[in-house]
């Protein structure tokens, strides 16, 4: 499966967004900040190809974009998340699409109030259809290292694969958590430029400059079949990064493409 | 020396929170009104053992005390007797609506014995009718006017009446 996730900035791009599907092979898409983007002509422009999910209007800050031959349900909205069900290549997966607060508006704890409505949800959905092949994709608005990702009642989210595949638990005040794996650490690159997705050179005493806000993490099922995770930085020919920050012509964030091995097991 | 004690016997009697049998009630009027094509589905928010469930009561983690490592020795003259205070600890309730493939949670009941109350409602919806997450409600009547904004609210309606659609399309 190839997941893509795109923070457009209410800009209007469809024609960004339609290349970049196109060039990418994109099986499932997700968007944020998406309202400025005519999705009509982007289907059209996608010839048919694809279908739009947009729920039942309890989330309107995710909308989905999937290949006719997925199977998708909406199975749960909340103001900042969907959680979708598809089946791509006789593969089903959970799918949350997220974006979560972001500051100054919100805090660290907004967020982790917000995450731990998603991993409840996340919890009833997998018992539910005992399937466990979880993507969890979107702005976290937050880096890899942050408490929402890391800290055991929020996504519990491990950096390196041996961590979770010796150990899918972690027991935290007497509970159980099942574990997430976020690989962001996998691809982040100096040879490949590959720096974060949001630069914003902040006054502050401690800039991070680059930014990995746009995320994608999965259960233990699907850890070793990360084949690839990339920033786009180009869309045919255009570059999306000036010098060295992003040119906010377009969007402020890039594009995060995802692609997920079948496995041995199907 | 003097009883520090109140005069009991002069005590104000506090209004009686009703507010699982009022929501109760809307979740009835609701299954009437679309002649059970949509649900409502109010709950405690449990705990339950396991592994994949282990943050299904996602409020649990607030209390850092609440661990089983807190446990209080109880003395022989108190044991087996009922803790008075279980009852004015907060329980959470989910209020959700939903059919065969589809959830939506509109609020959660923070919910103790006496008021007040409150309620965590869905950003899109507590932004609409400006009701500020946590707010503490002070009566039944109170929560009767939150619930009538929540419930008449652009963002309920559509999806409620999305919902609707499905349903008449299967």
């Amino acid at each position: 499966m190839r997941i893509f996730f795109w923070n457009l900035k209410n800009n209007s791009n469809a024609e960004w967004v339609v290349k970049t599907i196109q060039e990418n092979d994109v099986d499932v898409a997700l968007f944020a900040e998406y309202h400025g983007t005519d999705f009509k002509t982007v289907l059209t422009d996608l010839k048919g190809d694809y279908t739009r999910h947009d729920g039942k209007g309890g989330c309107d800050k995710i909308t989905l974009l999937c290949r006719r031959s997925v199977e998708t349900k909406v199975k749960v909205e909340s103001t900042r998340y969907t959680l979708y069900t598809c089946i791509v290549n006789d593969v089903s997966y959970n799918i949350v699409g997220l974006h979560l607060q972001s500051n100054p508006r919100s805090d660290s704890n907004d967020r982790k109030n917000e995450i731990r409505k998603i991993v409840y949800d996340i919890c009833v959905q997998e018992k539910k259809d005992k399937n466990r092949k979880t993507v969890v994709i979107g702005d976290f608005n937050c880096n890899p290292f942050s408490e929402e990702i890391i800290q055991k009642d929020a996504f519990n989210a491990v950096l390196f694969r041996r961590l979770i595949e010796k150990n899918e638990y972690v027991t935290y005040q007497g509970t159980r958590i099942r574990k997430f794996y976020n690989p962001i650490l996998l691809f982040l690159s100096e040879e490949e430029n590959i720096y974060g997705s949001f630069y914003y050179p902040s006054s502050n005493s401690a800039p991070l400059y680059w930014n990995s806000f746009d995320q994608v993490l999965v259960r233990k099922e699907l850890a070793n079949r990360i084949e690839s995770m990339n920033y786009i930085k180009e869309i045919s020919g255009r570059k999306l990064i000036k010098d060295i920050a992003i040119d906010g012509r377009i969007s402020d964030h890039l594009p995060l493409l995802v692609s997920i091995g079948k496995g041995k097991m199907e | 020396m003097r009883s520090l004690w109140p005069d009991l016997l002069e005590q104000k009697e506090q209004e009686k929170n009703n507010s699982i049998s009022i929501i109760r009630e809307q979740v009835r009027e609701l299954q009437r009104i679309t002649q059970g094509a949509v649900s409502a589905v109010f709950r405690r928010i449990q705990y339950q053992p396991g592994p994949a469930d282990a943050l299904l009561e996602f409020g649990k983690y607030t209390s850092q005390f609440s661990s089983s490592a807190f446990k209080e020795k109880i003395e022989d003259e108190l044991a087996g007797k009922e803790d008075i205070n279980d009852l004015f600890r907060v329980k959470k309730y989910k209020f959700e609506l939903c059919n065969k493939n589809y959830r939506f949670r509109v609020f959660v009941l923070n919910y103790s014995t006496l008021f007040p109350i409150s309620l965590e409602v869905d950003e899109g919806i507590s932004e609409e009718i400006k009701y500020r997450n946590g707010e503490k409600i002070e009566s039944n009547d109170a929560l009767i006017c939150v619930l009538e904004e929540i419930f008449s609210s652009k963002k309920v309606k559509r999806v409620l009446q999305n919902m609707l659609v499905e349903s008449e399309d299967n």
